[in-house]
């Protein structure tokens, strides 16, 4: 076992779960589509 | 220097607004042979015949100036430069149809009347011609003091001439507005157009005509539909397999090379379970996508949609939904959000909601990873026709829950007045390879870029989720029984059992309330990351067994994920997108509950039902 890699993992995982939240609530406040579905005004 | 000049294009819709807005830009707006596409303004930039730039904003379709639905009322306030965020046009592109000239002429002299300088473009002439109409487009030019071209913009027929009038400086029209109701319009209209129109004697029989007495026939038209969408599964069960197992390959090599150039641990686990398989996972269906998207572009752009909307509308009357209706719920297949945004081009705010309500339950593209890989599980040794029927299945169970559900919600909701849908069949068209081809590229993107990144932030907590808290056991299988996932299956599992499902399958379920295709990312990572040997996933998923000894994968218990997933509200951002458009926590909350709950309802009858039968 890589003692490196015991710290390594959570720390990605934390920093995904701050980057989620992050985009969630970023998105919250956006009046245009969603892009994930392909909507947005891709030349405004 | 001075700003770039501003041409707003302005028509009625399904007249090839967006694609003469595609042609004069350079851009690749989405364009479909049915009327309602562009909802909300676009905006690009070209150049004329001097190199100069000038702005170009595509504009919703209207009818009149005099707006009734929302996205309407955009094309009116841009004319009358009431928006803030957008500059009243120097001049507008007025596009009208050559086969229903005094109609669209409607609109175009009402954007005469604003003072605005104009350019018309009298599109489709081809189509006119065949049912043997000629427009003297030289006439109309002399009367009206402003030059009208003659185009087919699809096939980019025309942009010479009409370069040539954008290059020149804008002139207002010669046009005495018109004082009194729609008649003395239409009155007005007929003037203008004295002798610059002939049509033959005999009413001609299109092309187009003779195609619609099969395909929007009462009976006939229905086996046609049937036939095309058996077609497109039988082609999405038979073509996929041979790409799909090149990107299964892949993904398993690069977690090999991983697995070989790092040393054991928990950042390898992470990477080779919880990314690439969690991600792999998902991207195999990408030849799916893409075959669905191929099948879907081929019938929009012909205008065989445009029939099928007219055959749906005679069912919708009779559920008391409106037939604007369609454009949204056929945006649902491919995503619930665009069509959720569709509904803005309905007049009433009632039909406005059931719409959003319902969309949910059209069966989109998110929702085919997990049909594939439930369906290969279900007929491990089926034929590609056996798969495809089951798929049309699903396909017709979720157009009964959409006209069910709009029948309840009509029945429900505080009546308002109908209001009228006017629906036009546009000439049947040779498909545009460019056209479809696009669209698949953008659906592919779009596919890879959810992978990319939602479903690849999922897959990383969810790996987190079954990997800790560590237990002492060496034995995978009970690594993830002790996890926060595994505990959270375990609690669930008395609410699920009764619908055929082991607490895995619950992890898979939950965690895909977020996004549908979570599921088949779950199950990737569950089963990768419980057992050390190197068969496939699928191989894993089919030869797990419960206690009994009996496969956990059965038909019974297919069949009932199958039914839950056709009618489950999981997709977190629909819910955001409902709660927008609706503008109330209420809607979304409502959609949420009812979706679920029916799904789990069906589900439940479903497992019980057939266990009568298998």
């Amino acid at each position: 076992m890589n003692d490196w890699q015991t710290w390594a993992a959570p720390a990605v995982v934390i920093a995904t779960v701050a980057v989620l939240v992050w985009k969630n609530v970023r998105s919250e406040k956006e009046t245009a589509c969603d892009k994930e579905c392909g909507c947005e005004n891709r030349n405004e | 220097m001075s700003s770039p000049r501003t041409f707003a294009l302005v028509g009625n819709p399904n007249t090839g607004k967006t694609t003469l807005f595609n042609a004069l830009t350079g851009l690749r707006q989405k364009v479909a042979n049915y009327p309602g596409v562009t909802v909300e303004k676009k905006t690009g930039t070209g150049r004329n015949r001097h190199g100069e730039a000038f702005t170009v904003i595509d504009l919703p379709g209207a009818y009149s100036l005099d707006a009734k639905s929302p996205d309407e009322e955009v094309t009116r306030a841009v004319l009358h430069g009431e928006r803030a965020d957008t500059p009243q046009p120097d001049a507008v592109i007025c596009l009208v149809d050559a086969g229903n000239l005094e109609r669209h002429l409607y609109l175009a002299t009402q954007v005469m009347e604003l003072g605005l300088p104009v350019i018309v473009v009298v599109n489709k002439t081809d189509a006119a011609e065949a049912r043997g109409i000629t427009i003297a487009t030289q006439k109309l030019t002399e009367r009206l003091g402003v030059p009208v071209v003659p185009m087919q913009a699809n096939e980019r027929v025309g942009m010479e001439a009409l370069q040539v009038a954008l290059s020149a400086e804008p002139v207002k029209a010669n046009w005495k507005p018109v004082e009194g109701d729609t008649a003395a319009r239409y009155v007005a209209i007929g003037e203008l157009l004295e002798g610059a129109v002939a049509r033959s004697d005999e009413e001609r029989l299109t092309p187009s005509d003779r195609w619609d007495r099969v395909l929007v026939h009462p009976v006939l038209g229905w086996l046609v539909l049937l036939g095309i969408l058996g077609g497109l599964f039988f082609t999405l069960f038979s073509l996929a397999g041979i790409p799909m197992d090149l990107i299964e390959g892949a993904f398993g090599w690069l977690g090999g090379q991983v697995e070989a150039r790092m040393a054991p641990g928990d950042l390898r686990a992470l990477i080779t379970e919880g990314i690439i398989g969690g991600v792999g996972g998902v991207v195999i269906f990408l030849p799916q996508i893409l075959i669905l998207f191929f099948f879907i572009g081929l019938m929009e752009n012909t205008g065989y949609l445009a029939r099928v909307s007219f055959m749906m509308d005679r069912l919708m009357a009779g559920v008391g939904l409106n037939g604007k209706a369609f454009v949204p719920l056929l945006s649902s297949y491919a995503c619930a959000i665009p069509g959720i945004m569709a509904t803005r081009t309905m007049e009433s705010a009632r039909d406005r909601l059931i719409t959003t309500l319902i969309a949910p339950i059209t069966s989109c593209s998110a929702r085919l990873p997990v049909y594939v890989m439930l369906i290969a599980l279900m007929l491990p040794v089926g034929t590609a026709g056996q798969k495809a029927l089951v798929m049309l299945g699903l396909y017709v169970l979720s157009i009964i829950g959409v006209y069910a559900f709009a029948y309840v919600f009509n029945r429900t909701l505080a009546r308002q007045e109908q209001t009228l849908f006017v629906l036009e069949l546009p000439a049947y068209q040779r498909p545009s390879w460019r056209e479809i081809g696009l669209q698949m590229y953008d659906r592919g993107k779009i596919f890879l870029r959810r992978a990319g990144t939602l479903i690849l932030g999922l897959s990383i907590v969810l790996w987190a989720l079954t990997t800790y808290p560590k237990s002492d056991s060496e034995d995978g299988s009970e690594q993830l029984a002790q996890s926060y996932a595994g505990k959270l299956g375990h609690a669930i599992e008395p609410v699920i059992e009764p619908l055929g499902y082991d607490w895995k399958m619950g992890i898979g379920l939950v965690a895909s309330f977020a996004a549908r295709e979570v599921f088949v990312s779950t199950m990737s990572i569950i089963y990768l990351g419980e057992e050390a040997d190197d068969d496939s996933v699928r191989n894993r998923m089919a030869n797990e067994t419960r206690a009994d000894g009996k496969p956990a994968y059965n038909v019974r218990t297919c069949l009932s994920l199958l039914v839950f997933y056709v009618f489950a509200m999981q997709c977190l951002s629909t819910v955001a997108v409902t709660r927008r458009e609706t503008n109330s926590w209420r809607w979304a909350i409502l959609q949420v509950v009812y979706l679920t709950g029916f799904a789990y309802l069906a589900a439940l009858a479903t497992y019980q039902i057939s266990g009568f039968f298998v």
